[in-house]
């Protein structure tokens, strides 16, 4: 018997815009956001609306037999309760069949674990108490942006409370282990980790409409065939994606809702086959053995590691001042500058810096808003020099508050 | 039907070491210094200087020329195998004009073609670098005929405007197979609406022509755009570069340096350049600029400078020779080529062996050979200016984009750009 886990993750970042270094000690704003808008717009169009209702409709269908799992980020929720309301709606319906899970992450999808563990902390305390509020459950799940994972990561979830953790199976770790089971971290008491399956996941995320691939068209029974080629010796199949797969990186020319209507009847016709949410799974199923992950790992690049976002010294010097100003920022308690930080360390300022596949035309660019990873670079320090000098004036003005409430 | 592997190559060149008015001279020098070991090849050029000699291919420079010697002696001995001849320049070379200078000439001339008696030929001033252009142009293509009817070759192979009426001429008395190879279009170097005499020269030979070399992509589909010529027959083959070798240490001034290096015309910006320069001074007022170069911009170039408040931080130095333009790239920080259309532009190569960052006009060759080069269109003042300040202000960004664009330069060399115009011989001489 093995259970289908399917997680899919929903983030939009506060882009920036090209701040100019005229602007710097000028204006005191970076977001993009007609940009922002626009892009949300768009996005809800074409897949968070369409997919939503489809999904509604399937576990409707399927009366509570098709289980789903989502992480939305913090910065995503936000864009959701300022421009689409309508949006986050449609996720609250899907929340109140009882056959969605919503995962626990990073608000700022961020990569705070790397440089400051309590900024970790507060920001997943701070995304746990969103859930809750908008979804009505408290996640027992964590995932970390872009699944950043390493046996740390697995060490400090657990210590705040979570029974389960999902990372990517990488190979050169698995070692020839199947990512079909639950596996514990080597220094963990109880939190369990759920290895994507990289080769499956990948097929509908990246592979789906692309007629080199030998395996063109991928149909749903043909890919609920594998699946159940993989009953008889797996526990569990962990598909993470993206949810923007479906509408947005699969144009929804490309058939990818058509397929997706048809997977959970085609799964669900496997006698040995079934799907659960993470929380679900976990009372199911035991610990197969140990996955040992000693360096970061991720989901992104070919790499999987953290070369996406600090590969190059341009990613490691703007991320490095970045958190040398949250030590300033965290003494002047400024709420809105604090906000104005917190929204700066989302990763995907940091992927728009990566150098690394500049000449072969790259899903990098595909998802920068800029020309290039200088200009991502460039704009970025711009406005990092006039917080800098906003955090700075606002220290001297406390000051002289300090110093004239003591006069009196 | 081409010799098996090795093509017997007639080249007619215009520029060449030491006359240097671009990226001309220095391209074909850097071409036929590969050229020459995969093919038998002649070159033909106005001048030959003896210090510019090639091992392995002829050299001939039509001031040098005995053709009454010539024409009388067995020509075998003169073009066949390992032989080289290199004569001494005793004539004054005329400072090699600014090209606006030239156009003038051109547009005050009345005839496309120009006859000349062989009377008049053996009159010929061989100074063809000096006085009227189209003369010159049409005096060379008598004087090449002339030695291309003695002589046995598979391909005729012109560089440039210059050439290309005796490349025709060539081809049309001989039917040899014909490659135009451009480095730089009428339309690059007055505008796109220019339709003088060079244009009409390079419309008529492109089209007659069995392929066009163009210098970059750019160049391709200007070709394409403003000429109409079949892109199927056009070859783009990006020029390569010398290495060289940096041994002594930059020297560095107290202040930053942000450089130009170029003719002073319309096509290469130096206007754009002195209102780029402005917009930096306002957030690094201490830094300084440097335009390099001359030519019929640049008076006004010095008006506007001083017109605009600039005057102190800018400085024009004139034409450089090889020895001040390692001096400037030495102390130069940032490198800018604002050019309105760059066919290549070597220049900005040259810099970028310097281990300076370059920031380059989008309509430029080079840009796609620089995939790190900091690119920005060549009326964009703000955006330039911002890559500029952003390369002053970031020592990171400085750093990665040495640092990339060192691996750009690995893949740039003239081996690879001569082996591609050798397939391209191939491949016209078996049609």
């Amino acid at each position: 018997m093995a259970s289908v886990c399917f997680y899919f993750q929903v983030h939009q970042p506060f882009r920036i815009k090209p701040y100019s270094f005229f602007e710097i000690g000028e204006i005191n704003n970076y977001e993009f956001e007609q940009q922002n808008i626009d892009i949300l717009n768009g996005v809800s169009e074409r897949c968070y609306l369409p997919t939503n209702e489809l999904l509604l409709h399937l576990i409707e269908k399927s009366k509570g037999g098709f289980k789903i799992a989502f992480s939305i980020s913090g910065t995503a929720l936000e864009q959701f309760e300022k421009y689409r309301p309508d949006v986050l709606e449609s996720f609250q319906k899907l929340a109140a069949t009882g056959c969605v899970e919503f995962l626990a992450e990073t608000y700022y999808h961020s990569l705070s674990f790397n440089f400051s563990i309590n900024q970790f902390k507060h920001e997943v305390s701070k995304h746990r108490l969103k859930i809750e509020r908008l979804f009505k459950q408290v996640p027992r799940v964590f995932r970390n942006t872009e699944l950043i994972y390493n046996n740390d990561v697995a060490k400090v979830v657990e210590d705040m409370g979570f029974s389960g953790i999902l990372c990517e199976g990488v190979d050169w770790f698995l070692n020839g282990a199947s990512p079909n089971f639950l596996y514990s971290p080597p220094n963990a008491e109880h939190i369990k980790c759920f290895l994507k399956n990289h080769k499956l996941s990948d097929d509908i995320a990246f592979r789906f409409s692309n007629e080199a691939w030998n395996q063109f068209p991928l149909t749903a029974p043909k890919f609920s065939n594998w699946l159940g080629d993989l009953q008889n010796h797996s526990d569990i199949i962990n598909l993470f994606m993206d949810y923007e797969t479906f509408g947005e990186h699969q144009h929804a020319e490309s058939g990818i809702f058509n397929f997706l209507s048809c997977l959970p009847e085609e799964i669900l016709k496997h006698e040995w086959l079934d799907t659960k949410t993470p929380s679900e799974i976990l009372t199911h199923f035991e610990s197969k053995g140990i996955y040992d992950v000693e360096s970061f790992t991720s989901w992104a690049d070919l790499e999987r590691d953290l070369s996406a976002w600090m590969g190059n010294n341009l990613q490691r010097d703007a991320l490095n001042r970045l958190y040398e100003l949250g030590k300033s920022i965290s003494l002047i308690k400024n709420k809105a500058l604090y906000d104005t930080w917190c929204k700066l360390q989302t990763s995907d300022h940091f992927y728009y810096m990566c150098t690394k596949s500049l000449a072969d035309g790259d899903v990098h660019q595909y998802f920068s808003s800029f020309d290039s990873p200088y200009d991502a670079y460039i704009y970025y320090m711009n406005l990092l020099k006039d917080l800098e000098l906003t955090i700075n004036y606002e220290k001297e003005i406390q000051k002289v508050e300090k110093s004239t409430s003591k006069i009196v | 039907m081409m010799r098996q592997n090795t093509p017997k190559v007639l080249m007619l060149g215009w520029e060449f070491p030491p006359i240097l008015n671009g990226g001309l001279g220095i391209a074909c020098y850097g071409l036929c210094n590969q050229l020459k070991n995969m093919t038998d090849l002649t070159m033909v050029i106005p001048k030959v200087d003896a210090q510019y000699a090639l091992r392995n291919m002829n050299l001939i420079g039509l001031n040098s020329f005995d053709f009454v010697k010539y024409f009388s002696e067995n020509a075998e001995a003169f073009f066949g195998g390992d032989y080289h001849r290199i004569h001494q320049v005793e004539t004054n070379i005329l400072p090699y004009q600014d090209i606006s200078t030239t156009l003038r000439d051109i547009n005050q001339s009345t005839s496309y073609t120009t006859h000349t008696t062989d009377e008049e030929r053996r009159n010929i001033n061989f100074d063809l670098y000096g006085g009227d252009m189209v003369n010159n142009v049409f005096n060379y293509a008598h004087l090449v005929n002339q030695i291309a009817t003695k002589n046995e070759f598979d391909v005729v192979h012109a560089h440039d405007w210059m050439t290309f009426p005796a490349a025709l001429k060539i081809k049309q008395t001989l039917g040899k197979p014909l490659v135009l190879h451009v480095h730089s279009l009428e339309t690059d170097r007055c505008g796109t609406n220019s339709k003088g005499i060079p244009y009409q020269i390079e419309k008529d030979a492109m089209t007659r022509a069995d392929a066009v070399v163009a210098v970059s992509n750019w160049t391709k589909r200007s070709i394409v755009r403003h000429y109409g010529i079949d892109p199927d027959k056009i070859h783009t083959i990006h020029n390569g570069i010398e290495q060289i070798s940096l041994t002594e240490q930059k020297e560095k001034k107290p202040y930053k340096v942000v450089s130009f290096l170029g003719r002073i015309t319309y096509q290469k910006g130096p206007e754009i350049f002195l209102e780029i320069a402005k917009r930096v001074l306002r957030a690094v007022p201490d830094v300084h600029f440097v335009m390099a170069g001359a030519g019929d911009r640049l008076i006004s170039s010095i008006e506007k400078a001083a017109d605009i408040n600039i005057s102190n931080r800018i400085h024009f130095t004139g034409f450089l020779n090889k020895e001040k333009v390692h001096e400037l790239l030495s102390m130069t920080d940032v490198y800018v080529m604002p050019s309105v259309s760059e066919p290549f532009g070597l220049s900005a190569l040259e810099a970028a062996q310097y281990q300076i960052p370059c920031v380059i006009s989008k309509q430029s060759g080079v840009s796609e050979v620089l995939q790190h080069a900091l690119k920005a269109d060549f009326w964009d003042v703000n955006k330039t200016s911002e890559y500029i300040i952003a390369l002053l202000s970031y020592e990171e960004l400085k750093k990665a984009i040495v640092d990339n664009t060192e691996k750009d330069l690995y893949k740039v060399s003239w081996t690879d750009s001569a082996q591609k115009v050798k397939e391209l011989y191939k491949k016209i001489t078996y049609n």
